[in-house]
């Protein structure tokens, strides 16, 4: 799961996987920013088929919190 | 690989072009006021130049067309475009630095079919929307229109290489997004067409998907038989600060009798909240403006209204020379802030942090001295520095540089000047133009935070 998010940050951001390690967030990358961020979230609930709630979505600022938030929905 | 810088210029041509004349492109007064903080590139201006460079020496027609916007682009810094050919398939990337704003890929092929395209003399003005107006299901339609003697000056290969039809229509998608539908709060995020052999003469769209919790709209679109979408965001409006009853509400009538206070960049922000709440309670106040005369003007106004005056007055804060007064200020708060980078996960820099130092150290420097001189002391500053000091946020490192610079000054200039006090509180991220987000970030509101602090302030 986590390089499958990995991979949806990197398309979204349009840099290469390799660059975005497993502890990137919001914090430490120059392109995610907050309309980067709400095409990542998008692109995540189309990929594993989940509706996060504003809060999920402001939360979720790192593959991390993504991952975690994923499994909050049973993925 | 080809580069371009754009200029105000260009994005005005941009703009007479497509009729997108979103402020947000075109003028730096409004743009320093939404989320980018600066006039950015159209997504659709672009899209063309990379159109233009990918299909040079062409002739031909498009099958499809998917762009991707995912990053704004300001005018400052050269863009960067890259061109890959394979087959029929076109695929540009654009970048800036080492930042991905852009990606587009064209399907070519033999539509070249015409129609009768006139070239539009007066664009329709740039609508406000709520989003909730749209969400239930928007829906209308633009005409194509392009004048093709300017689009061949600003794009000549492209005019070769398409249908003048195929152009106009992308051009129309830029005028949707940003003059209609979302309209003046608008982002463009994404678009996609797929051509038909047989144009049409006017885009067709409809709301076809709005989310709340994304502040999202997909817009389908048609035009003849060709079909497609636009993505598209809301971007928060300027931040609309604490009305004239509110500030009323906050403090006592007369407590701030005595006060003559100037307030540096009283225009807007924690600065237009500092203006209401100290003429509220008494204080004699002049607001200076750098760049936003109209909004010190519509702030004069509402509270000429009320029957509260205010002067207001220009200040260039980095210029360190203080505005003439009709009188002499016992107090100066100080909220003149040019525009706050946040460059999360960038390397430090220099460029930035001298821009900010000219207002946060330099200038506040410069103006508090040329002050004191003028009132012959007895002068009380309030220098309002940052709680990112504090909680250590990251992304800030420019900013809370200058501050922490601001602060060693404040208790420089203290030292020197006889007569002089200054406070220099760490305040709390505050509800303004500078820290509106797409997504939720906790902020305080400033009528939480200012009438307790000017009450100190004023006692001091």
């Amino acid at each position: 799961m986590t390089q499958r998010i990995i991979e949806i940050i990197a398309d979204t951001l349009g840099i290469e996987p390799a660059a975005i390690g497993p502890d990137a967030s919001m914090d430490t990358m120059t392109n995610w920013d907050s309309v980067a961020h709400l095409n990542v979230i998008m692109s995540v609930e189309q990929e594993f088929h989940v509706r996060f709630d504003a809060e999920e979505i402001a939360d979720a600022r790192s593959v991390a919190g993504i991952e975690a938030a994923l499994k909050r929905h049973g993925k | 690989m080809n580069a371009r810088h754009y200029t105000l210029a260009d994005q005005r041509a941009f703009a007479a072009l497509s009729g997108d004349s979103n402020p947000v492109h075109v003028d730096p007064v409004a743009a320093r006021r939404t989320i980018f903080g600066e006039p950015v590139v159209h997504g659709v201006h672009l899209l063309l130049t990379g159109l233009e460079y990918g299909l040079a020496g062409e002739r031909t027609g498009l099958i499809s067309l998917r762009a991707r916007f995912q990053h704004s682009a300001s005018l400052d810094g050269e863009v960067r475009f890259e061109c890959i050919r394979d087959g029929a398939a076109r695929t540009i990337s654009v970048r800036r630095g080492d930042t991905s704003i852009g990606k587009f890929e064209a399907v070519t092929g033999s539509t070249r079919d015409s129609v009768n395209l006139p070239a539009a003399a007066v664009w329709a003005a740039c609508r406000e929307r709520e989003f909730s107006g749209i969400a239930a299901g928007a829906s209308g339609q633009l005409p194509l229109a392009m004048d093709r003697d300017l689009a061949r000056r600003m794009f000549p290969s492209l005019s070769d290489a398409l249908p003048a039809w195929q152009v106009a229509l992308i051009l129309a998608t830029t005028r949707l997004v940003g003059m209609e539908c979302p309209g003046l709060h608008s982002i463009f995020s994404a678009l996609e067409l797929r051509y038909a052999t047989t144009p049409g003469e006017n885009l067709e769209w409809r709301v076809e998907r709005a989310d709340d919790r994304f502040s999202a709209v997909r817009l389908a679109l048609s035009c003849g038989d060709t079909l497609g979408s636009a993505d598209t965001f809301f971007r928060p409006p300027p931040r609309r600060q604490a009305s004239w009853e509110e500030a009323r509400r906050a403090v006592s009538p007369g407590e701030f009798d005595g006060v003559r206070a100037l307030v540096v960049g009283g225009s807007r922000g924690l600065g237009e909240v500092a203006v209401k709440l100290l003429a509220a309670g008494g204080a004699t106040v002049c607001a200076t403006w750098n760049q936003g005369e109209d909004d010190a003007a519509r702030l004069r106004d509402a509270l000429a209204a009320e029957g509260f005056a205010i002067t207001i007055t220009h200040c260039d804060a980095t210029s360190g020379v203080a505005p003439e007064l009709p009188w002499l200020p016992t107090h100066m708060l100080y909220f003149a802030t040019p525009r706050i980078p946040g460059g999360r996960g960038q390397a430090f820099s220099a460029e930035a942090f001298e821009s900010l130092s000219r207002c946060h150290v330099s200038g506040f420097a410069a103006l508090t001295e040329s002050l004191v001189a003028r009132c012959g002391g007895n002068l009380r500053v309030l220098y309002p520095s940052t709680g990112i000091l504090d909680d250590g946020s990251s992304g800030f490192a420019e900013y809370c540089a200058a501050k922490a610079a601001g602060e060693t000054v404040a208790g420089d200039l203290e030292r020197r000047l006889a007569g002089l006090r200054i406070m220099a509180p760490r305040l709390p991220r505050m509800s303004t133009d500078q820290t509106a987000s797409l997504i939720a970030v906790a902020t305080m509101d400033p009528l939480a935070v200012l009438p307790g602090l000017l009450r100190e302030f004023a006692a001091s």
